[in-house]
């Protein structure tokens, strides 16, 4: 008996450190890349908080559990049709690197997917590359939906309806959901001035090279005030001013008072750009929302008009007999 | 040629009801398992974004006229797949499948258009995987 507890008491003592030694390994950031259907890039979080790791990817909660070295957890996200579905992900920890399966219960899909510590950005010298041309969207992010809210984006969340999307009344649907859309946009860069033509809805952004500060007075507006540096080779676009919008198409509030940074990279060969973008919004968000996007050099696109015309959707609307409750709900929202 | 469209139309069924390239909330507007097909008279076409629209009159089982909404991609994705503004004119009598509107709303997200002279006008589904935003 007594040397049963002896050696209980034995092996207490190995366990405690290695798995103190585990929890500690697996607490930060986390780049993970996940091939379900395309590339999607995220970041997954741990934070212990009274004993207990806790998980985020993208800013957002997930469900987490761990036994030994294996892991498991689930991310929801939304289809392009605006489904909500789930991915649940298992895999090993095994070092810094952690990889594993995941499928989509619900589609009947899987793939794969890896994690490497994500490390802290550091500050080099401007190196400037050429990121001009035409840039047609390749795949996008986790698109997580359940984000750390604060209680008014949460009840902002629920209170939304498909039928609060500026764009079906061909209003700008502002710089986070638009830096995402399918559509290419056109680069044109100097010195002073990185330009982006984005084909939908014709924005444009002006990001200001010539270290001017973001003005304390200016018009909030859909895209905001950008300016810009580049650290090494990574152009880095900080973003604010901008007019209240969404994330995505789930109704996440975006605020006036938001502060965006993009930190876009260019491919070794010179064929893709991929931007992590950064979403610090106190206001709606316990912890920053993160989005990625990734575009494909496509020289010989040529770039459309944007032709949009917002009668189609209210005559459908009036043929459902929602016109009336329509206008009224876009009245309170301004 | 009823049982001829319905057959094209289910082959793109599941890949479809995954990749609907709605830049707005498909899943709330219509039924990813529910399809059917109305033929009527096209009154209005609109080759426009956010999304190309043909409202078309259909005699309904009391030969009431009923005016459905028929949706699909934007002219950006449908002129770089062929599908040009004078596809599909006001008068033309047409039969529209696709994903059935939610809460009997006469609507279809349009999965193919079957023009009188038998042509059929497939908008396809998105290469580029992923959600929208």
């Amino acid at each position: 008996m007594i040397e049963q507890s002896k050696l209980s008491l034995l092996g207490f003592l190995i366990a405690l450190p290695l798995a103190t030694n585990c929890l500690a390994q697996l607490e930060g950031e986390w780049m993970l890349t996940v091939n379900h259907d395309a590339e999607r890039l995220g970041v997954i979080s741990f934070e212990r908080r009274n004993g207990e790791i806790h998980a985020f990817v993208d800013g957002g909660p997930t469900s987490f559990e761990r036994e030994g070295n294996q892991l498991e957890f689930d991310v929801d996200y939304r289809n392009g049709g605006g489904r909500l579905l789930s991915r649940h992900f298992s895999g090993t920890i095994n070092g810094d690197s952690m990889s594993g399966t995941l499928v989509d219960e619900e589609l009947g899909t899987n793939g794969i997917w890896a994690a490497e510590p994500f490390g802290a950005q550091t500050t080099s010298p401007a190196a400037p590359v050429d990121i001009s041309g035409i840039w047609s969207r390749i795949s996008a992010g986790m698109e997580k939906v359940f984000l750390d809210y604060t209680d008014s984006a949460e009840a902002a969340v629920d209170d939304y309806t498909y039928l609060d999307d500026p764009g079906l009344r061909c209003v700008s649907p502002g710089l986070i959901r638009l830096s995402g859309w399918p559509y290419p946009m056109e680069i044109l860069q100097n010195e002073q001035q990185v330009t982006i033509l984005y084909e939908s809805f014709h924005e444009v952004r002006r990001i200001y090279m010539d270290g001017r500060d973001i003005p304390e007075s200016w018009p909030n507006s859909a895209m905001g005030y950008s300016t810009g540096h580049w650290e090494g080779n990574t152009l880095v676009i900080e973003t604010s001013l901008l007019k209240p919008s969404f994330v995505d198409q789930a109704g996440q509030p975006v605020s006036d008072r938001a502060a965006v940074v993009e930190r876009i990279v260019l491919s070794e060969d010179g064929q893709n750009l991929r931007s992590m973008l950064t979403l610090h919004d106190p206001d709606n968000y316990n912890r920053p929302v993160i989005r990625f996007r990734q575009w494909r050099k496509t020289p010989e696109r040529t770039m459309m008009e944007y032709d949009c015309d917002s009668y189609p959707f209210l005559r459908g609307l009036e043929l459902e007999g929602k016109l009336g409750d329509f206008l009224e709900r876009i009245r309170q929202l301004q | 040629m009823r049982i001829f469209i319905h057959c094209l139309a289910m082959i793109g069924i599941s890949t479809f009801a995954t990749n609907v390239a709605a830049h707005h909330s498909f899943a709330a507007e219509f039924s990813y398992e529910l399809f059917g097909s109305r033929e009527g008279e096209v009154v209005e076409v609109h080759f426009v974004n956010p999304h190309a629209q043909v409202f078309f009159a259909v005699k309904n089982e009391d030969g009431e006229e009923q005016i459905w909404n028929a949706q699909t991609f934007p002219p950006q994705t449908l002129l770089r797949r062929g599908w040009n503004r004078d596809s599909i004119k006001v008068g033309d009598r047409i039969i529209i499948e696709g994903n059935l509107g939610l809460e009997n709303s006469n609507k279809l997200w349009i999965v193919t258009i079957t023009l009188e002279d038998g042509t059929i006008i497939r908008p396809r589904v998105e290469h580029e995987a992923g959600p929208f935003p």
